[in-house]
């Protein structure tokens, strides 16, 4: 069996890239992208926790950690659509209507 | 089991009749405005044997109204927050009235000692939130009833034009898709927020905050006919989500740490740890950077203002007052409940000072320099931020006198009546913008121009609501204010200080968060200028136009209602009512 200190550390592995890929990407899907790889570095803590406690519930937090990014993608992407509708672009940085 | 004992357990269904309100709601929600004469043939060959099934076909004339969910999600929230009303008011001790709902579903009258683990506290304190959040989320589905065009107007001037007006059976089912959406939203914000409100356990609290900003997030995009809404919706979704998922992280790291996740285990390790642990330390800063964006505190505030000047007010409204209320439960808990030592001052407070002071002036120099009234009530709910995590400062110094909690409780009291009474002036303002809005102004001062020759009582109104986010007295903004300003002295300032020695040697003895209540002093007193503006253009400008606004009977009584609010809470018998009501919350919190 893989050693929960493994898991926890991919999963730290994982949120680095993931947040660093937040702030330099600038392209809407690729933020959502790392924003995955964020929860998923999540759903490895829960599951390494719950080998290390043999506790049940950790299963469960990583299932529904997976809903929730779930439903966060589908979030997303419906507000990108509407602002692509109206911009044909969603890069972060030609959005600037509000900016003054 | 669980999902029958929620029902059959009478004692759950009683603690949590408000939400099963709004459950119920989101059920009529969806039913009722697909109610029709469908029918559906039996398969029987050679027969035409038709059921009906009502659902779909041509629908019946009560429930073709475009404004039907509009009825539905009010009525629903009216009666949610007069239940929590009721169930606070019929029984006005502070410890009875307490539930415990554990995993297996069933209700104790005490979280002392259950086999379970518990999932859900019901007390004095969440209940009173559960009555700010859907009051102000009620306010805002009362302020879309005459909000929302029934039809993006561009595309009735496009079908004009073009000469082909749709069928207006079409036309009217489609008005009420878009309106059963945005309340559909609105029910599931509450539901969120009341889990918050209600959560004893740390993930079921994340999966409430979780529910309430994704409906928050689609809201703020709501108004798709304009450009901005979009723009700020992905805004303020990017930032929110990138939060959330930092403080999810949080959370896995103080699962690795602790095995559980309980609020009352999480604390009473904390307190069994002789050093901090790094893990739990880290754990709980990511989890801070989540709060931090729900309540707009200073580094994480930057989406705040575009996402409130995009959407539409009623919702920028819901923004400022419902969202940031359930940042500070977060806070609240997860600072005071959880890492706050027996005695001596928690490690977060230089942090939390640092903070304070920087939000608070930053949204006041924002406030400043916006020209958009929106943007300006967008910087302006920074301040007030500041002004609360002030107030959390202080709590964290942990004065013990006399009493056990007295400085603590009147500290959580003075917040919880902020928090309330901002739902009146703070969502009026917007309210009164959304008046504004409806005729497609209201995104620059100019439009503000002479409000009082053509609607003297909304400009009065307004300028009452100004008047109070600064702070004047005898409104309401004042008295919370005053309680805050009054709570940071009380838990920094020792009776027994005396001068004898000088009075630049006393100075030097006072706690450096003393100088937290000064600075709020000067701040509000910086905040007048830009409150003040705005009465000035309405009353002492020329209006462009002599018309006065949209008719919007219900927005109006509401407005006034809340003006009612704001005077009545500020000083009288009501005010005292209240301050009985929210005391009580606070030493819920720290039974």
């Amino acid at each position: 069996m893989i050693p929960p200190m493994y898991l926890a550390s991919l999963g730290a592995i994982l949120f680095c890239i993931g947040l660093m890929g937040v702030f330099t990407n600038k392209h809407g899907i690729i933020v959502l992208m790392c924003v995955e790889l964020m929860l998923n570095a999540v759903n490895l803590n829960f599951v390494a926790g719950a080998l290390h406690y043999g506790d049940v519930t950790g299963w469960v937090f990583a299932s529904i950690a997976i809903a929730i990014a779930a439903a966060e993608v589908a979030v997303g992407l419906a507000i990108f659509l509407a602002v692509f509708s109206s911009r044909e672009t969603i890069n972060l940085d030609e959005v600037t209507l509000l900016k003054h | 089991m669980s999902a029958l004992t929620l029902i059959s357990d009478p004692n759950t269904a009683m603690a949590l009749l408000p939400e099963f309100t709004l459950v119920v709601g989101v059920v009529l929600m969806i039913v009722v405005p697909n109610l029709g004469n469908g029918t559906f043939r039996l398969p029987i060959p050679n027969t035409n044997i038709r059921l009906p099934y009502f659902f779909g076909g041509e629908r019946f004339s009560f429930n073709s109204n475009p404004r039907v969910p509009g009825i539905i999600s009010v009525t629903t929230l009216l009666f949610s927050t007069s239940l929590a009303l009721w169930s606070q008011m019929s029984t006005p001790i502070a410890d009875s009235n307490v539930w415990c709902i554990t995993t297996a579903g069933e209700a104790f009258a005490s979280c002392e000692g259950m086999v379970d683990a518990s999932l859900l506290q019901i007390d004095g304190f969440s209940r009173l939130l559960e009555i700010v959040f859907y009051g102000a989320l009620m306010l805002c589905g009362v302020a879309m009833w005459s909000r929302m065009p029934a039809t993006p107007r561009f595309m009735i001037h496009a079908q004009v034009l073009a000469g082909r007006r749709e069928d207006e059976r079409i036309q009217k089912l489609l008005d009420n898709r878009r309106q059963v959406d945005f309340h559909l939203m609105l029910l599931m914000v509450a539901l969120g927020m009341s889990v918050v409100a209600l959560a004893s356990d740390l993930f079921v609290m994340f999966i409430g905050l979780e529910l309430a900003s994704l409906s928050l997030y689609v809201l703020v995009a709501f108004m798709k006919e304009n450009e901005e809404a979009p723009e700020a919706g992905m805004k303020y979704f990017i930032l929110g989500s990138v939060a959330s998922a930092v403080g999810l992280y949080g959370i896995s790291l103080l699962y690795l740490w602790n095995g559980n996740l309980q609020i009352s285990d999480l604390a009473s390790s904390w307190q069994a740890m002789e050093t901090i642990d790094p893990l739990a330390l880290t754990g709980i800063a990511f989890l801070l950077v989540t709060i931090g964006f729900k309540v707009s505190a200073a580094p994480f505030h930057l989406a705040a203002p575009d996402a409130y000047t995009g959407a539409s007010s009623p919702v920028a409204g819901v923004l400022s007052t419902a969202s940031k209320a359930m940042g500070f439960v977060v806070l609240l808990r997860v600072l005071v409940t959880i890492t706050m030592p027996e005695s001596g001052e928690a490690f977060w407070v230089p942090i939390m000072g640092l903070l304070a002071a920087v939000t608070m002036t930053w949204g006041n120099f924002g406030a400043l320099g916006s020209e958009n009234p929106k943007r300006m009530l967008a910087y302006s709910s920074v301040a007030h931020a500041g002004y609360l995590l002030a107030a959390v400062t202080a709590l964290g110094l942990n004065v013990a006198r006399e009493g056990d909690h007295v400085v603590s409780e009147l500290i959580v009291a003075a917040m919880l009546f902020h928090l309330t009474v901002l739902v009146l002036f703070k969502l009026g303002s917007f309210l009164v913008f959304s008046m504004l809005e409806s005729e497609g102004k209201g995104s620059k001062l100019e439009d503000l121009y002479g409000l009082a020759k053509r609607e003297p009582l909304l400009a009065t109104a307004l300028f009452v609501f100004m008047l109070a986010l600064a702070g004047v007295p005898p409104l309401s903004g004042f008295l919370s204010k005053l309680l805050l300003v009054s709570g940071i002295v009380d838990a920094t300032v020792h009776s027994t200080m005396n001068f004898d020695d000088g009075i630049i040697a006393t100075l030097k003895s006072i706690h450096w968060v003393f100088y937290l209540a000064l600075l709020v002093f000067l701040n509000s007193a910086l905040s007048l200028f830009y409150y003040l503006r705005v009465g000035w253009v309405m009353f002492f400008e020329e209006p462009p136009t002599k018309k006065r606004l949209v008719y919007a009977p219900f927005l109006r009584i509401t407005i006034m209602l809340a003006l009612v609010g704001t005077l009545a809470f500020g000083i009288g018998p009501l005010a005292d009512h209240l301050l009985t009501l929210v005391s009580n919350a606070a030493e819920t919190f720290f039974a």
